[in-house]
């Protein structure tokens, strides 16, 4: 008990202090998870709209594959990133400049991406559905090209939007499996919260783990109070 | 309603983009001093990656934060240490992935550089395993001398043993001694964990179980309030080298060949090796990785001449003196009695000073008194500090032989060469 109150009160001051370290981390965390969310939406919420919104042949099939996305387990994607980026992998031998090195921040960006993007499409999908679909119908007959149309439908759904937005981003802050995998939990470099805490953890630092612990579940906290405060709003 | 939502989500947006700012490496506000991260080449020219796949012991003792930045400054280079286990450090390296491997299997890593996967291998340094267990010792192994022996006790009592199951150095050191003990351990008792040296040794903690670790872990453990105790220790089977590799730079463009050697370069030169002696010793009394490279030994070999005396083991000043600096020493003269039973005068110095020097561990109990021939005794320390009377006597032929009085008959040693504490 005294070396979770000791952990509890030196990861606070770490943390109140301006830990380098420990800051270092609470940044890059951001970082990445700031990039990979935005490629994320910026992939997901258009391919979301579509599924959503357009009937095709196959729409089934593509929807059974973004849920299957969804339940994507993180690791699996960490090994197939491995895989692709590994020098002795699929992409790695080719040496273009374009594709991420292993255990750089890209890769962890890539992995992260093929995490959220299922998820931001699902829900993105699920969201635009439930807007009644004679919206759309009364603004074509009205005038408005499809684009025109599935834009205001968007903007009709933006709460689920952001839900899918904020549910992307939780899944990959406290992923811990495939950014270890990809990223080598670099010092410096590739070194984020979660990976942060595990080897903390493993070196006996339960202080630092704890207070990069109450970082994370505060990170966390934040999103959830903004998604709260958005679905209050929209009542 | 609208325009509310607007602006929370413009907010969003523009608390999402300064998070984002704030984290790029030229702008972060609230770490003062902002260490040096991959985006940000210092204004010394391009600074160098330099790609380093280890074991988790190296790295999570903390030995590589004491000696890598030397390296770090001196080739203006910034180290990447990947730690893992020994099975995934080698198949970095296979793989390309790794620029040099600082491991400790010795088979896998000879088949490593037989395969041609790497160009260059050192010695580095060297640790030992430990069998550890609850303090109540329900198998009852503690003082055991062979490592073998104690895990059969272990498979017959059935008593919990946690395994690394990483296929890591560890774990390959573990398997090698069920091997020895002829037993391929199963069942409940026996547990896998399928993780690094600090979760395992958690892990048995909680569980009042038994593991093998190495020493380094399990010392810096003890500080955090690790309960386990040594169980068994000293068998030379639980010898533990690391070796460091260079991977073979034809696998892929990116691997920094020459780099890598300069690195191993660095790693087993004498100033480097000194600092991995040290490293430790001010935190847990004792080195925590002893060195060994080749240019290491080749000095220790070249300053230590024939006949010279040196007190090891659990000291705090690990002592090493030439015959003449021994006999420059206060010297005293004892009464003894010869081969012959006859009582002869011997001249020497007081052992008991000597272990002074050399500062015994609190923890130590025991001295071994060791030949040159290799014959070896242990006598209780206290004992023998509490000794005013024993000495290391000169012999007429050079070097020393110990006179202990009142102590049994095969406590006098002809040729003694080292004083090992324990």
């Amino acid at each position: 008990m005294d070396v979770v109150w000791a952990g509890l009160k030196e990861g606070l001051r770490l943390l109140f202090a301006g830990d380098p370290y420990l800051w270092e981390i609470v940044l890059l965390s951001a970082q990445v998870s700031g990039i990979a969310l935005t490629i994320s939406a910026l992939l997901g919420i258009p391919f979301g709209a579509i599924i959503g919104l357009t009937h095709f042949p196959g729409r089934r099939f593509v929807q059974a594959l973004v849920y299957t996305g969804m339940g994507f387990p993180p690791v699996v994607v960490g090994l197939a990133v491995y895989l692709l980026l590994s020098r002795n992998g699929i992409l790695g031998p080719l040496n273009w400049a374009w594709i991420p090195q292993l255990f750089t921040v890209p890769a962890m960006v890539l992995a992260q991406v093929i995490i959220a993007t299922p998820l931001v499409i699902g829900y993105t999908m699920a969201a635009v559905s439930e807007v009644d679909p004679n919206l759309r119908l009364q603004l074509r007959a009205l005038g408005a090209t499809p684009r025109q149309a599935t834009w205001a439908v968007l903007r009709e759904a933006r709460l689920g939007v952001i839900v899918a937005l904020v549910g992307g981003l939780g899944s990959i802050v406290s992923e811990v499996g495939a950014v270890t995998m990809v990223g080598g939990n670099i010092e410096h470099a590739t070194r984020v919260l979660t990976t942060a805490i595990m080897l903390e953890t493993r070196r006996g630092n339960m202080d630092l783990a704890i207070g990069l612990g109450m970082v994370l579940l505060a990170l966390a906290f934040m999103v959830n109070l903004l998604m709260a405060q958005f679905q209050g709003r929209g009542k | 309603m609208s325009t509310q939502l607007k602006f929370k989500f413009a907010t969003l947006l523009v608390v999402w983009v300064l998070l984002l700012t704030a984290c790029s490496p030229t702008a972060a506000p609230t770490a003062a001093p902002v260490p040096e991260t991959t985006e940000a080449p210092s204004e010394a020219g391009e600074t160098q990656k330099l790609i380093l796949g280890t074991t988790t012991s190296t790295y999570d003792s903390g030995l590589l934060d004491y000696i890598l930045p030397d390296f770090e400054q001196a080739y203006n280079t910034q180290v990447e240490v990947i730690a893992v286990g020994t099975g995934q450090a080698l198949q970095l390296g296979m793989d390309g992935n790794a620029d040099v491997l600082l491991v400790h299997a010795r088979a896998r890593e000879d088949a490593f550089m037989a395969e041609g996967h790497g160009v260059r291998r050192e010695d580095v340094m060297y640790n030992d395993f430990v069998i550890l267990g609850p303090a109540n010792d329900p198998a009852g192994i503690r003082g055991m001398r062979k490592s073998a022996r104690a895990l059969e006790t272990l498979a017959e009592t059935q008593s919990p043993f946690i395994s690394r199951g990483d296929d890591s150095g560890t774990h390959s050191k573990e398997k090698g001694l069920w091997a020895e003990a002829g037993i391929e351990p199963a069942g409940d008792w026996y547990i896998s964990a399928g993780q690094g040296m600090g979760a395992v040794l958690s892990m048995a903690n909680e569980q009042q179980a038994y593991t093998l670790s190495d020493r380094a872990t399990y010392l810096a453990m003890t500080l955090e309030g690790l309960e386990l105790e040594i169980m068994v220790e000293g068998d030379p089977l639980l010898f533990n080298p690391y070796g460091v590799m260079t991977v073979n730079p034809d696998k892929n463009p990116n691997i920094k060949g020459d780099l890598a050697q300069q690195f191993i370069d660095w790693l087993i030169s004498i100033p480097t090796q000194e600092k991995i002696g040290a490293f430790g010793v001010d935190k847990f009394g004792a080195p925590l990785f002893t060195p060994d490279s080749q240019p290491w030994r080749d000095a220790q070999a070249a300053a230590a001449p024939a006949g010279a005396m040196q007190i090891t083991g659990e000291v705090a000043q690990a002592q090493s003196w030439s015959e003449d600096e021994i006999k420059a020493m206060g010297t005293m003269d004892v009464e003894g009695q010869n081969s012959d039973g006859e009582t002869e005068i011997y001249t020497g110095v007081a052992i008991k000073s000597l272990l002074e020097l050399a500062q015994p561990n609190p923890g130590a109990s025991t001295v071994v008194l060791i030949a040159d021939d290799g014959y070896s005794v242990e006598l209780p320390l206290a004992d023998v500090m509490a000794c005013e009377e024993c000495i290391l006597s000169f012999r007429s032929e050079g070097g020393f032989t110990s006179r202990m009085p009142g102590f049994p008959k095969n406590t006098t040693v002809k040729g003694l060469v080292e004083i090992q504490v324990k």
